[in-house]
């Protein structure tokens, strides 16, 4: 009897409730700023929304306006759930919690909160988050699910969720709209009610996006392609690499539209395990098929130990360029790796949320936003990657809503519907996305705009400009999944 | 066959890992008897600790600073900036002997004489610890180490045409000149000689005046330093280290030691090598043509490798296994006949009917989780429990009969489902009986080898068992028919019409169906238990349980009685495992985890491996259910500990509580009614002073705290009440553990306790101070 006061499940769950926002974290002179109202500031410059997208002129007037006079939520919260893998040494995200809880706090302290007019001073209704951290455990997250929409919550943001087919339905059931930070199960790319605004689109929009910067851009011919053998790794590897160059070859017909065939494109994938010990008989059987370009996307560990063993087998990316997804875009990882980095391809979301100067105008505006009120809301959390992502997937959601009939009603339905209906509207610090345009048979995936970047040795060098590749396995039937 | 020559030297790399963890498996073994399944967990921490002097120049010690608000010891700050090569190995090598002592001392030592199974318990605590304090200390961020060896690959390598890294072949030779620097001594030094001998005979060595004490202690730190090294050497080439880094390496490192006999050194090393090198073969042989794709691309078979090696040895040499002598060692809790099961049946059910009524949503999940596990738990009672077996499988057997039962009830249908499986469509009452069936024949089949072996041998191959059937089966979609890595969807259930779907209003995972479907077969299970323990059958179980030749001189048949407890206990798991399909709707490999098996059975020990209460105990405080729901909903800002305080919960509990929960709730539970009947006012107004602080002080404090928070100040209360009592239940254990120590110290313990360094006594009479020899 004694030990139950502290024996924990193991590897166990979660844990619930934890409210935030209405009352604010962070503490700044702008927190006390802007209480209720102040003048109205100048109108918004739709000019920039042809290219930004739409509301992109409000988000920069806004931006201006609060910056100056910040407006600060009252009156009943809007609840919304947010969960996130956290605590478990499987994999635990904290950085994606801080960048959410930043968002949260920017928002109900400067920006208004929900269905209030910033530019006219006019403040909303304060965000109320339900937390809820699960392990890497399928009955983690269903408990996690239950936990937070037993709480009534009109959206969830889910952060890092690795069982998105145990969860999906339970939200979809409740009908309340779930954002994903970051597709990664076939559940969250096809899921009901299920939106995913960020990151690139997952591997739906990275994946076909490496097979084209290699095959268009390197001019590759035979690309050897390691690839994840995980759940979220196998559909992302025989769907969404193989099939694109079936596509490209043209052994896969009917052709979509506008893909440009390359006669004598091939490929051969390897199955690397996750957290693989010594990859060295891979890499010495990807080296001996003397490929033009080498394709990985796996979690950034994984990445830099294919990395790793292929260097140890003498491969160099001056010899065979190597083109990486951006979750491999881990700059302390980099650092760590060291001049074997020097020369590789990274293909991720549109800008370098962590560097203004990825991007001009508005995006640059809105990175250097980012940046600066991490530190401020989170300033015991140094900056990543993965907090900024989260910080550009809340105010892209909430810069939709805010311009739609959602903010002043903000029911489950009313917002689904709102994201729903999206078409080239602004995505805060990237390029437009719109759920009307989600490729087919990945209804959820919103975004699938990416673009290339070069590491030189010091940091990131732009390669290519924003672009979409999801083009080429659009209508193509779903691939089957073959061994592994 | 040059391709089949480099890619047997190129495993060799990975092979000096499997050897090296392996060989301080041996040495931990032989200096105390633990098989340490926390064994990479200890390396991973020296190793943090190395890339952390590396790059930073610190140390943190294995803690974390648990005083909130004060500064506790944890970070030590050596040199402002990176630190280079030697003192940073010598400083990783002091944290190394510094960890393996307070291994020993502060969690083996005081389990000296425990039971095996308690003893693994403790190491799947001390795993989850130390995996959980290098989270917080270190941070998710995975590391590269910095190489020890050169690096850089020798370009056609002995003319066959590949390039080869060189540090693999670097840590071949660093393995082999470990196991020579361990063989040598064992072998030579008298250090060595003792702990050999102790192995042997323990009570011999006692004798002898060397002190298994200090032998243990000595070995802790010997198989600590090996493991770090190993860490050290082929650390670069094992891939990012993270906090989990090592853990899948304990079992091809589990089965090299087996081929070592585990007392081995040099044939841990040829087994180790002989692993990697098998691996890497496999992974080649993978790629080509005419490899069975139903093999799911080579990593089932190289999954499979170290379950086949294992098996092998056990065949050819299982009689020869050692099992290591102890002075003396407890048996398993004993497992007392179950009386007044209908009383118990009707008090629990209606508890169980009151509480999925009047509770919803994760509240009622946390129920049914609680029940599910419970029947799981409740095979562990039969083939731990009962036949003294120890097996790792039975979660792997609960997805066996899980994914079958998927395949069967499915049709191919895609409406909702892009990702359909395509099967028969037989109803679910067909179905689970089939599959319960399947994980028998399974279960049968990982029991064959207890015929010849038992303990903590039997514990990893069916470790090995489980890994296995995760890759051969779970994840093989030639044989689940799952698609597109989208898990199993579970068809909903339907009994002769009777929705049973777990989805209740609102999609929250609480229909009242489906909840009393659960608890009917739980009772079902648990009555059958009894009625087992109570059986001839159940007699001939424990008869075996308590001496195997014993029991066969007696008459019992002991191989056709192990089997019939192996198929049993599988049944019952694969019963739990199809009632998990239906409560997550949608299975993968995640939910049969060996390692979560690991902290399964563990938590079926915490409860009362022995008893069918320990079982329903064990689920209630297992993962996800109603305890650990409780604590969450209360203490969320600890959700970065609860992997840490569970695995400081096992180990203390292991320690504390050997025979579990279970025994002391049914002391609680007859103290209370023979009170109901028996107290008159003097007692209740004695057990009212005693209890009556703890209720009041907790009530007050339950409601202050979370009165507004909880969902009802009603409930906070009693919250606060039964903490507050079980805080004290701990701090009079506590006390009642040191009062049991201080009467060891006065000599009313065993001999061993008296011995000093190497069996020097002051006390002892005939055994000179100092050397530890008879006089």
């Amino acid at each position: 009897m004694a030990s139950l006061a502290i024996v924990m499940a193991a590897c166990s769950s979660s844990s619930n409730k934890s409210t935030s926002a209405t009352s604010a974290a962070g503490g700044t002179s702008a927190t006390s700023a802007g209480a209720t109202g102040g003048a109205a500031c100048s109108s918004p410059d739709t000019s920039i929304d042809a290219q930004e997208g739409q509301y992109a002129g409000w988000m920069q007037a806004v931006l201006n306006c609060t910056a100056k006079k910040p407006v600060k939520a009252t009156g009943a919260p809007v609840t919304i759930g947010f969960i996130n893998s956290q605590g478990d040494p499987n994999g635990s995200f904290p950085d994606v919690t801080a960048g959410g809880q930043a968002t949260v706090d920017y928002i109900n302290n400067e920006l208004g909160g929900i269905g209030g007019d910033p530019l006219k001073g006019t403040p909303g209704r304060p965000i109320k988050l339900v937390t809820c951290y699960q392990t890497i455990a399928p009955s983690s997250s269903t408990s996690c699910a239950n936990q937070v929409v037993s709480q009534k919550p009109v959206m969830i943001f889910s952060g890092y969720q690795f069982f998105g087919q145990v969860v999906d339905p339970i939200y979809a059931a409740a009908g309340i709209p779930v954002v994903n930070f970051s597709p990664i199960t076939q559940a969250d790319f096809q899921g009901k009610n299920i939106y995913d605004i960020a990151a690139g689109g997952g591997c739906v929009g990275v994946h076909p996006a490496l097979i084209s910067f290699s095959v268009y851009n390197l001019h590759a011919k035979n690309l050897a392609i390691p690839w994840a053998n995980t759940p979220p790794g196998v559909p992302c590897y025989y769907d969404l690499e193989q099939k694109p160059v079936e596509v490209i070859n043209g052994s896969l017909t009917p052709t979509p539209q506008g893909v440009k065939l390359v006669q004598g494109l091939k490929e051969k994938g390897y199955p690397v395990p996750p957290a693989a010990p010594d990859l060295s008989a891979t890499a010495a059987q990807i080296l001996a098929q003397k490929p033009d370009t080498i394709i990985f996307s796996g979690q950034a560990s994984d990445c830099f130990n294919v990395m790793n063993a292929l260097a140890n087998a003498g491969w160099t990316s001056q010899q065979i360029p190597m083109v990486l997804s951006g979750a491999c875009m881990d700059t302390k990882q980099i650092a760590q790796a060291g001049s074997k980095v020097d020369g590789v391809y990274f293909v991720g979301s549109s800008y370098n949320l962590l560097d203004p100067t990825s991007a001009t105008g508005l995006p640059q505006q809105e990175i250097q936003t980012i940046n600066t009120k991490m530190k401020q809301y989170q300033p015991s959390q140094t900056p990543t990657g993965l907090e900024a992502a989260m910080f550009q997937t809340i105010m892209t959601t909430w810069l939709t809503l805010q311009n739609s009939p959602a903010a002043s009603d903000p029911t489950a339905s009313a917002i689904g519907t709102a994201l729903q209906n999206t078409s080239k509207v602004h995505m805060f610090a990237g390029v437009p996305w719109g759920c009307q345009s989600a490729p087919q048979n990945y209804s959820s995936v919103c975004s699938t705009q990416v673009s290339v970047l070069q590491w030189t040795g010091s940091k990131f060098k732009t390669v290519t400009k924003p672009f979409d590749a999801s083009y080429i396995v659009a209508g193509t039937p779903l691939h089957e999944t073959g061994s592994g | 066959m040059q391709n089949l020559l480099f890619f047997t030297l190129i495993g060799l790399g990975l092979g000096a890992l499997y050897a090296m963890l392996g060989m301080s498996v041996v040495v931990a073994y032989r200096g105390s008897g633990v098989v340490n399944f926390a064994q990479g967990a200890m390396a991973m921490y020296v190793v943090f600790n190395y890339t952390q002097l590396r790059s930073a120049g610190q140390i943190f010690l294995p803690w974390i600073n648990f005083l909130p608000g004060r500064h506790t010891p944890v970070e030590i700050t050596i040199t402002h900036g990176p630190m280079p090569f030697v003192p940073a190995i010598l400083m990783s090598i002091l944290m190394a002997v510094f960890i393996g002592a307070l291994v020993h001392y502060l969690v083996f030592r005081p389990l000296r004489n425990a039971s095996a199974l308690g003893k693994v318990v403790a190491s799947v605590g001390l795993l989850l610890y130390l995996q959980a304090v290098a989270l917080l200390n270190f941070g998710q961020l995975a590391r590269q180490l910095p190489p020890v060896f050169p690096g850089g690959a020798w370009s056609n390598f002995l003319g066959l045409k590949h390039g080869y890294p060189k540090e693999n072949l670097y840590a071949a030779l660093a393995a082999v000149v470990m196991a020579g620097v361990v063989w040598a001594l064992f072998r030579y030094t008298r250090l060595g000689l003792a702990t050999r001998a102790a192995a042997e005979n323990e009570k011999g060595a006692v004798l002898l005046g060397f002190s298994p004490d200090a032998l243990a202690g000595s070995s802790w730190v010997i198989a600590s330093l090996i493991g770090a090294a190993g860490g050290f050497v082929v650390g670069p080439i094992a891939g990012q280290l993270t906090p989990v880094a090592y853990d899948t390496f304990i079992v091809p490192a589990l089965g090299a030691a087996l081929v070592g006999m585990m007392s081995s050194i040099p044939l841990t090393l040829v087994g180790g090598l002989a692993l990697g090198v098998l691996e890497s073969l496999v992974t080649y042989l993978a790629s080509k043509t005419w490899f069975p794709s139903w093999l799911s691309g080579g990593n089932a078979l190289a999954s499979a490798i170290p379950l086949l090696v294992i098996a092998a040895v056990l065949y050819l040499r299982g009689n020869a296994l050692p099992t290591r002598g102890m002075v003396g060692e407890k048996r398993l809790p004993p497992a007392s006949r179950p009386v007044h099961v209908g009383i118990w049946v009707a008090v629990c059910a209606a508890a169980a009917l009151i509480y999925g009524s009047l509770l919803h949503g994760p509240w009622a999940l946390a129920l049914t989780t609680t029940m599910i596990v419970s029947i799981l738990m409740l095979s562990y009672v039969v083939i731990t429990g009962y036949v003294g077996q120890i097996s790792l499988a039975q979660l792997g057997l609960s997805g066996v009969a899980a994914f079958f039962m998927v395949k069967l009830m499915s049709n191919g249908s895609a409406k909702n489902n892009p990702f359909p499986i395509h099967g028969p469509g037989l109803p679910m009452i067909v179905a689970i009986p089939l599959a319960v069936a399947l994980a028998v024949v399974i279960g049968i089949v990982i029991g064959l080898p207890a015929v010849r072996i038992r303990g903590v041998q039997l514990a990893i191959i069916t470790l090995a068992a489980g890994v296995t059937l995760v890759d051969l089966y779970f994840n093989n979609p030639k044989l689940t028919g799952v698609q597109q890595g989208s898990g199993a969807q579970v068809p909903r259930p339907d009994l002769l019409g009777l929705n049973l779907d777990v989805a209740g209003k609102k999609g929250l995972s609480d229909h009242f169906a489906f909840t009393v479907f659960v608890l009917v077969l739980l009772i079902a299970v648990a009555v059958m238990v009894c009625n087992l323990r109570k059986s001839a059958t159940g007699r001939r179980f424990l008869a075996i349980r308590a001496n195997e030749r014993a029991a066969a001189a007696s008459g019992v048949n002991v191989t056709r009685s192990k089997l019939v407890a192996f198929a049993l206990a599988a049944g019952i798991a694969g019963l739990s495992g199809c009632l998990l399909a239906f409560q997550q709707q949608n299975v993968s490999s995640a939910n049969f985890d060996p390692l979560l098996g690991l902290a399964f059975l563990a938590f079926a020990y915490l409860g009362g491996i022995s008893s069918v209460n320990g079982a329903l105990i064990g689920g209630f405080i297992a993962t996800s259910g109603i305890w650990p729901y409780f604590l969450q909903s209360h203490f969320n800002h600890l959700q970065n500990y609860w992997v840490l305080l569970g695995g400081l919960g096992l180990i203390l509990t292991a320690i504390l509580n050997p025979l579990g929960i279970a025994p002391a709730v049914q002391a609680m539970m007859h103290l209370l009614f023979d009170a109901l009947r028996r107290w008159r006012a003097p007692e209740w107004i004695r057990a009212g002073r005693r209890l009556g602080p703890p209720i009041v002080i907790g009530g007050v404090l339950g409601y202050v705290f979370w009165g507004r928070h909880a969902h009802s100040a009603y409930w906070a209360t009693i919250d606060g009440i039964v903490l507050a009592l079980m805080l004290r239940s701990i701090g009079l254990q506590i006390w009642a553990a040191w009062q049991r120590r201080r009467q060891y110290a006065v000599g009313v313990g065993p001999a061993v306790a008296a011995a000093g360094p190497l069996g020097a006594t002051a006390a002892g009479p005939g055994v000179r101070p100092h050397d530890g020899e008879l006089v």
